[in-house]
């Protein structure tokens, strides 16, 4: 069959395997032709409840079988899949809601209590599906919000396959990261968007049927669409890992191995944590061949102890956002003894990056430092309802204005080494890395100005080898203002996600200022290493002149 | 005897961060709410480690000793016994 949109990866394999296991979970798994079925009786269910083509429906949805059987559904009817975190501030999420004009969610009924409470009289949101409610009763009808079951949803075995008629430059979904003006933006990302980047790693990394690819990002993080849809494409089983068990790292690594684990592919934060407290030794990881890392730096000393034990498996560092998805790679071969640092490497086939000098030229060779743009086809659609912010990092091709061809620019500042590979330098603005997150200082900074009783914060991030960096927060208190360090985390929790809030708060009488009467983050980065109060383990102290 | 109040305590101000979550019981579980997360179980391994003189290895933790307050408290119970 003709594959152009990401529903037909699907529809596709389970014509080939239709009795492999697409998806396991826990004690659960369900067949490429089940699930085929059941997305289809979802799609009809979204259709008759009102779901068109372009309507974005959102997933809030721990990782389950339901919530991949959602994603499949809500494509097949030809509108836009949002996944929301079900974790995230209940405020966060009815800005998700409302700016994305979401009529149509899909959860769980402990997550949208307080959605519902909540809602307000301007919200978009007008039908719920609960993915753990049995049958449809009376009480089921609050306000104006028609709740209907998953089980209901999927009793009309009608209308398979479920086919929308749109084309693969229509948007597939949105994926929401940090935004500097306090709110998150929503990139959107059409199916052609996904595909070029799913064909290629599919074929580059040699994905096979008899593969078992571990998804163990959230659905809201774009690494998810690598596992998902190559595992789909090829037929190979998705293997999802339960949250729960990124918090316990020797679990983790029994997981992996026990699962017989063959593609892993991960934010470096959570392998770092593997190796240090994973007692890899325990276990074996034969079936492991290949490990992908990103979003953060892997220190070396880590890398080393998994390759260790992890001995029969690739490892490569992938360098992406979500905008562009994946453009980078670099395969971590021999690690030399005094090497302290990892490359972000070279473009992948079909994949264009350069660098703008200082002078504004073009350069893609060996020497030159610069911010780094990406040309590819997985080039977003752009942020959602947010005009400005797309124009500045989606702009045309600075070395060619002939015709219309879009490069992201990516804000990252990157230097060519004599073999070509691009090494990671530092940011343009003030977003930082932690845990494998996109953070936008700006966004927490905007979340404590808007404090009545807060004049001036601003959040600075110190480094840390696990991590990525940890956040403090500085603030100076209007006169007479009282506020415990405790207020002001209690009021950044009801806003940000957790790893958005600064884990401490130094007051100032007022923050010192530069000549220019900016805020002097250099002068507060080196007060908060005086008066250390965090648990310094991790640290590392940024070389302040 | 170990007081389960300021293990409860440290989660609700330092992990929870959220106002009134008075009907939390010792027994609920942490885990599968997301309370403790890979965020929430470093801020609290090091809180139990230097507010107890305690060392938690890390064959030690597991769902099991983190399930619910009960359940960490019987932790360090038991760790602190060991070194008297």
């Amino acid at each position: 069959m003709f594959v152009y949109l990401l529903q037909h990866l699907l529809t596709n394999t389970a014509r080939h395997y239709p009795d492999k296991e697409a998806v396991v979970f826990k004690n659960d798994a369900i067949t490429y032709s089940v699930l085929e079925e059941r997305s289809s009786q979802l799609a009809a269910a979204l259709s008759r409840s009102g779901v068109k083509t372009g309507d974005r429906v959102g997933v809030m949805l721990n990782k389950s079988i339901e919530a991949i059987t959602s994603i499949f559904g809500i494509l097949k009817t030809g509108a836009i899949y949002v996944p929301v975190d079900a974790r995230t501030p209940v405020s966060r999420v009815q800005y998700i809601i409302k700016n994305c004009d979401i009529k149509h969610l899909i959860s769980s009924s402990t997550a949208v209590k307080a959605i519902i409470n909540d809602a307000g009289d301007d919200s978009p949101l007008r039908h719920i599906m609960l993915v753990d409610s049995k049958g449809d009763t009376d009480d089921n009808e609050i306000s104006n919000i028609s709740i209907l079951s998953f089980e209901t949803a999927l009793s009309d075995p009608k209308e398979i396959p479920f086919q929308s008629n749109i084309t693969d430059v229509s948007p597939a979904y949105i994926l929401h990261t940090s935004g500097s003006t306090g709110v998150p933006k929503g990139v959107v990302i059409s199916h052609l968007n996904a595909l070029a980047f799913i064909n290629m790693a599919a074929e580059f990394f040699n994905i096979e049927s008899k593969d078992r690819m571990c998804n163990v990002a959230p659905l809201h993080f774009d690494l998810s669409v690598f596992d998902i849809f190559v595992a789909f494409r090829q037929g190979a089983t998705l293997v999802l890992t339960p949250e729960y068990l990124t918090t316990f790292p020797v679990k983790l690594a029994e997981y992996i191995s026990k699962q017989r684990i063959t593609v892993w592919n991960s934010v470096a934060s959570l392998l770092s944590m593997l190796a240090e407290k994973g007692t890899l030794e325990k276990y074996p990881f034969d079936a492991l061949r290949i490990v992908h890392f990103s979003g953060d730096i892997l220190p070396v000393k880590y890398l080393r102890h998994l390759k260790k034990y992890m001995n029969n498996a690739e490892f490569y560092n992938i360098y992406g956002q979500t905008e562009a998805n994946s453009s980078m790679y670099y395969q971590v071969k021999d690690i030399q003894d005094d090497q302290w640092i990892i490359p972000i490497g070279k473009a992948f086939p079909n994949f264009e990056v350069f660098i703008l000098d200082e002078n504004g030229h073009a350069q893609s060779t060996p020497g030159y430092e610069g911010e780094l743009y990406v040309k590819a086809a997985t080039i977003a659609l752009g942020y959602w309802r947010n005009e400005k912010e797309t124009s500045e990092k989606f702009v045309s091709d600075p070395r060619d204005h002939s015709t219309i061809n879009r490069c992201y620019k990516t804000g990252d500042i990157v230097r060519i080494d004599e073999d070509g590979n691009f090494i990671f330098i530092g940011r343009k603005d003030h977003m930082i890395k932690s845990r494998g997150y996109r953070i936008e200082l700006a966004e927490i900074e905007a979340t404590l100005n808007s404090h009545p009783l807060i004049r001036q914060a601003v959040v600075t991030a110190v480094p840390d080898i696990i991590i990525g960096n940890r956040l403090i927060g500085h603030v100076s208190l209007i006169n007479d203002g009282e506020l415990t360090e405790n207020d002001i985390s209690v009021f950044c929790s009801r806003f940000l996600p957790k790893y958005m809030v600064p884990e401490v708060f130094i007051f100032h009488d007022s923050l010192p200022v530069i000549s220019t009467g900016k805020i002097d983050r250099k002068v507060l980065e080196k007060q908060f290493f005086e008066k250390l109060k965090v648990n310094s383990d991790n640290l590392v102290e940024r070389d302040i002149q | 005897m170990l007081d389960k109040k300021e293990i409860r305590l440290f989660i609700q101000t330092k992990i929870m961060k959220e106002g009134n979550i008075d009907d939390f019981k010792d027994t609920d579980s942490l885990i599968e709410t997301g309370i403790i997360d890979s965020l929430g179980i470093q801020i609290l391994l090091a809180y139990l480690e230097k507010a107890y003189s305690i060392k938690i290895a890390d064959e030690e933790l597991t769902p099991e000793n983190f399930e619910n307050i009960d359940a960490i408290s019987v932790l360090v119970q038991s760790k602190t016994t060991a070194i008297r």
